[in-house]
């Protein structure tokens, strides 16, 4: 019976094909890799150490603590605890899912660019855009990776580039598959750059 | 567990994948109750399932425009846009067990214009699941790159969705409507029916689909009016989340009828009743209301964690607060 289970399941993934999504919600439009630098204060790998979820303002929010891992630029030092607010979360008896937040995951490190938010917190400077999750590729090099969450994207209007100029590069261009160190290390010659006084 | 539960039910995938030799491969996904962590791999991991995915229950859900619309698009532009847009996704004939084919069992009503432009959902009180135009300034995050967000609420204990608010950031993108499809628009503008049919989608518990055709696909470009028209693939979600039969699969991975909840009679008032105006205006308040968070700003490279701290004290006050204020469904 376990067998015949085994052999229809398989038939039956076959058929259909393995679904292949991101089971996430928003429309934005694609951010640019100076755009992501400059409207961050810093940038950093953490890991998320725990949450909690508040109505505020009519909304739910949730507070995530973070554990700076490798500050990769601006005001973070390694060790440093931060909290981070996102949209959404569940209170009680009521959750709210709100398109396109990142989704801070205990124990999942992800390189978040990071923006000063309400006194005392941060927050993820363009959304899920400004999160990247670290995976192992088969050679198991550690890589960054889009967030699951950043939803729909929708390149930027040719009004964005002025004419005679080459667009700006999108982030997600830029670090989208590469590996954690060379993207580190090109953000933090670039935020020198974009962030000179 | 979860993979037991989908080995018993796939011998009857399996048998009806089989006897419709030409079923294509759908890609649509639904939301669900727990958030898509950032690393989770879609292309080999298949759509996310943790959580009950999110449904409306009852047979007949309504909204409404906020009354002043937009300086770029006016009210009745964006009313008939809207209904358009819910048209398509309630209009949708699904494939039937041989009796032909039927229409999805949930029908969208615009309940009139309201005043209220707040997200906001008030659990004891009377709502109203606004569409509504950020003309002056975007509220939140990101206002540069956000063209629409919806926010829905809903029990995290199975999926019903209870509210669903849409914003629409006029302050920073143009936004245009044509009066059909074959009228180009400006590369440089998006299309309001696109884009609304895309977060209706959303409103009505869809995700997003691998579908490079499908509405519902996570990427379309400025200019385009693809978007507006529904795919195979947005149709097989629809479908799959209201069925003709009225019935509402809360759980996929159970076996029919075990996973399947029915719907409730057409009442398109929202929960608790309805209102055109904001919960703090009707003195109806308990689904939120905290005030904002105060403690020690971290601005300025100052330590993270005196702020931290500080933050910490202020949620612990304001959930104990929070706790107090909500009332539980």
């Amino acid at each position: 019976m376990r067998r015949l289970a085994a052999w229809s399941l398989a038939l039956a993934l076959c058929t259909f094909g393995l679904p292949s999504t991101r089971a996430s919600a928003s429309v934005s439009i694609a951010v640019g890799y100076d755009a992501l630098l400059r409207s961050s204060s810093r940038a950093a790998i953490v890991t998320p150490l725990d949450a909690r979820s508040v109505w505020e303002n009519d909304r739910i929010y949730t507070y995530t603590r973070v554990r700076v891992d490798t500050p990769v630029a601006g005001a973070a030092s390694a060790g440093e605890i931060a909290w981070v607010r996102t949209m959404g979360g569940i209170v009680g008896k009521i959750g709210q899912v709100v398109d396109g937040e990142a989704v801070l995951t205990t124990g999942r490190p992800s390189l978040l660019f990071l923006h000063d938010g309400p006194p005392g917190a941060l927050e993820v400077t363009a959304r899920a855009q400004g999160q990247y999750a670290i995976v192992l590729d088969a050679q198991k090099v550690a890589r960054l990776s889009k967030s699951s969450a950043v939803g729909a994207l929708l390149p930027p209007p040719p009004r964005s580039a002025p004419a005679g100029t080459t667009p700006e590069a999108l982030a997600s261009d830029l670090i989208e598959g590469r590996a954690i160190a060379d993207v580190t290390r090109d953000i933090a010659a670039a935020w020198s750059r974009l962030h000179a006084p | 567990m979860r993979l037991e539960r989908l080995a018993r039910w796939s011998p009857a995938v399996a048998l009806s994948a089989g006897l419709s030799w030409t079923a294509p491969a759908w890609a649509f996904c639904r939301t669900t109750t727990v958030g898509v962590p950032a690393d989770y791999q879609p292309s080999d991991q298949g759509c996310w399932t943790n959580g009950h995915p999110l449904y409306w229950k009852n047979a007949c859900v309504g909204y409404s425009l906020q009354r002043i619309a937009s300086k770029q698009i006016s009210y009745d532009d964006a009313s008939n846009s809207i209904a358009e847009a819910f048209t398509r996704w309630t209009s949708t004939p699904c494939p039937t067990d041989g009796t032909g084919f039927s229409r999805v069992s949930i029908d969208v009503r615009d309940l009139g214009p309201v005043d209220c432009g707040l997200v906001e959902y008030d659990s004891s009180g009377p709502n109203q699941h606004v569409i509504v135009f950020r003309d002056d300034q975007w509220p939140h995050n990101d206002s540069a790159n956000t063209l629409a967000l919806t926010t829905v609420t809903f029990n995290p204990d199975s999926g019903e969705i209870y509210d669903a608010d849409m914003e629409i950031n006029s302050a920073d993108q143009k936004l245009t409507v044509v009066a059909n499809a074959s009228q180009p628009i400006q590369p440089s503008q998006y299309d309001f029916l696109s884009i609304v049919t895309h977060e209706t989608g959303h409103f009505l518990g869809m995700a997003h689909s691998a579908d490079t055709r499908a509405t519902m696909f996570a990427h379309y470009s400025p200019g385009s009016t693809a978007m507006r028209l529904l795919t195979s693939d947005d149709v097989a979600g629809i479908c799959q989340i209201y069925p003709p039969d009225g019935t509402r699969i809360a759980d996929p991975a159970l076996a029919p009828p075990d996973g399947k909840v029915p719907e409730d009679a057409c009442d398109p008032t929202p929960r608790h009743g309805f209102t055109t105006q904001c919960s703090s205006n009707t003195g109806s308040k308990s689904g939120g209301g905290c005030a904002v968070v105060t403690g020690s700003p971290s601005r300025g490279g100052a330590p993270l964690l005196v702020g931290a701290a500080t933050t910490f004290a202020a949620i612990r006050r304001r959930r104990r607060r929070a706790r107090r204020l909500t009332v539980a469904h």
